[in-house]
């Protein structure tokens, strides 16, 4: 995955330090924020927690952007930077109780004899655990078309990848995924 | 079957509420302002000048060592003592005498060697070994003594042979 030319330009000025450094930022978290964010409650389920874990994952990404190695993709790059936070905050966080949070990710279509048996919490859980055992691409191309709703010439912008690689991934996610439902469902 | 390739059409996600665009601009200017901060008061232990300092120090300090004094190889004692002639020790133990512990040198010498070389010493007048050296000394041969002398003698200490008792006879 090549790197999106706007995103070059957005890490040579954040190079050159000082006020254009805060304006590179800016420009990054205009860009990129809002899809870190729905990343990261989605699976956080709170906006208190969201606002923590996307704070460290934008001071990572602050204190490491000059290091940034530019063959790679900058929304891959923090993509993961985000994963790994969450999964990390909610690991050290997991005795935390009291906290609201929101309704279940997904919701049931009635018409499934097997998902109609389950409730939604149960359903998001397991949905989670099978987009975290998914490889990083496929998890990344998953959560742009199927929750954040892209098209895949939108994707293939923003990744810098082709429509038909982005097609396959999102194909081979969606088998592995239903795949892992059934085993852990029993459906 | 059929529906088992189906369960994601039959799931429906969830729009997350995503706050508005000022948010994130809040977000992004209270991070880059932190981290500039951060950034202009560096700790020592962070900074790259300070690692590379120290790494070029013990570079030097790595190059330098083998040749200090005192840190060679073939300083063991020992071998150095091992080197040294015998005449360099006797010249030291010459000089430096003072500063040696005679008792404990003694302790050290074979009592064969330290006999013969008292035996050699000519007697000297604050010697203390008296006894060895009276051992040294030959006894008088009475016999070498012409007897005209030892009369001679015994009249300048106030001999008076006619006094002589009968013990003295048997001497004579």
């Amino acid at each position: 995955m090549s790197n999106h030319p706007e995103d070059q330009e957005i890490v040579s000025l954040f190079m050159e330090g000082g006020s254009s450094a805060q304006r590179a930022f800016a420009q990054l978290v205009e860009k990129y924020g809002r899809v870190l964010y729905s990343q990261i409650r989605r699976i956080t389920r709170n906006h208190e927690i969201t606002n923590d874990v996307l704070q460290d994952v934008l001071v990572k990404v602050y204190q490491n952007l000059g290091e940034f190695r530019r063959e790679s993709n900058l929304y891959t790059w923090m993509y993961r930077i985000a994963r790994n936070e969450t999964l990390n905050f909610l690991e050290k966080e997991k005795r935390r109780t009291g906290v609201d949070v929101d309704p279940p990710v997904i919701e049931i279509i009635a018409g499934h004899a097997g998902l109609d048996q389950l409730n939604e919490a149960t359903l998001s859980d397991a949905l989670q655990k099978a987009m975290d055992a998914l490889p990083e691409k496929q998890a990344l191309v998953f959560q742009l078309r199927y929750f954040e709703d892209l098209k895949f010439s939108e994707i293939a912008a923003r990744l810098g990848t082709s429509e038909g690689a982005l097609k396959a991934n999102y194909h081979h996610a969606r088998k592995k995924i239903e795949a892992f439902l059934i085993r852990q469902l029993n459906l | 079957m059929a529906e088992e390739k189906n369960i994601l059409d039959h799931l429906k996600p969830r729009k997350v509420n995503v706050p508005e665009n000022a948010y994130f601009r809040e977000l992004a200017a209270n991070v880059s302002e932190s981290e500039s901060k951060k950034a202009s008061v560096i700790p020592l232990f962070k900074r790259r000048s300070t690692w590379l300092s120290a790494a070029a120090v013990a570079a030097v300090v790595i190059i330098i060592l083998p040749f200090l004094p005192g840190t060679q190889p073939d300083t063991n004692p020992l071998q150095t003592l091992r080197e040294l002639g015998h005449d360099d020790v006797v010249a030291y133990v010459d000089e430096n005498i003072d500063e040696f512990n005679l008792d404990m040198i003694i302790q050290h010498i074979p009592h064969s060697n330290l006999d013969a070389e008292t035996k050699n010493e000519p007697e000297t007048p604050d010697s203390d070994s008296t006894a060895t050296t009276t051992t040294t000394v030959p006894e008088p041969n009475l016999d070498d003594i012409d007897v005209d002398d030892i009369l001679e003698y015994l009249m300048k200490e106030g001999y008076d042979p006619d006094e002589r008792s009968e013990d003295e006879e048997i001497f004579i």
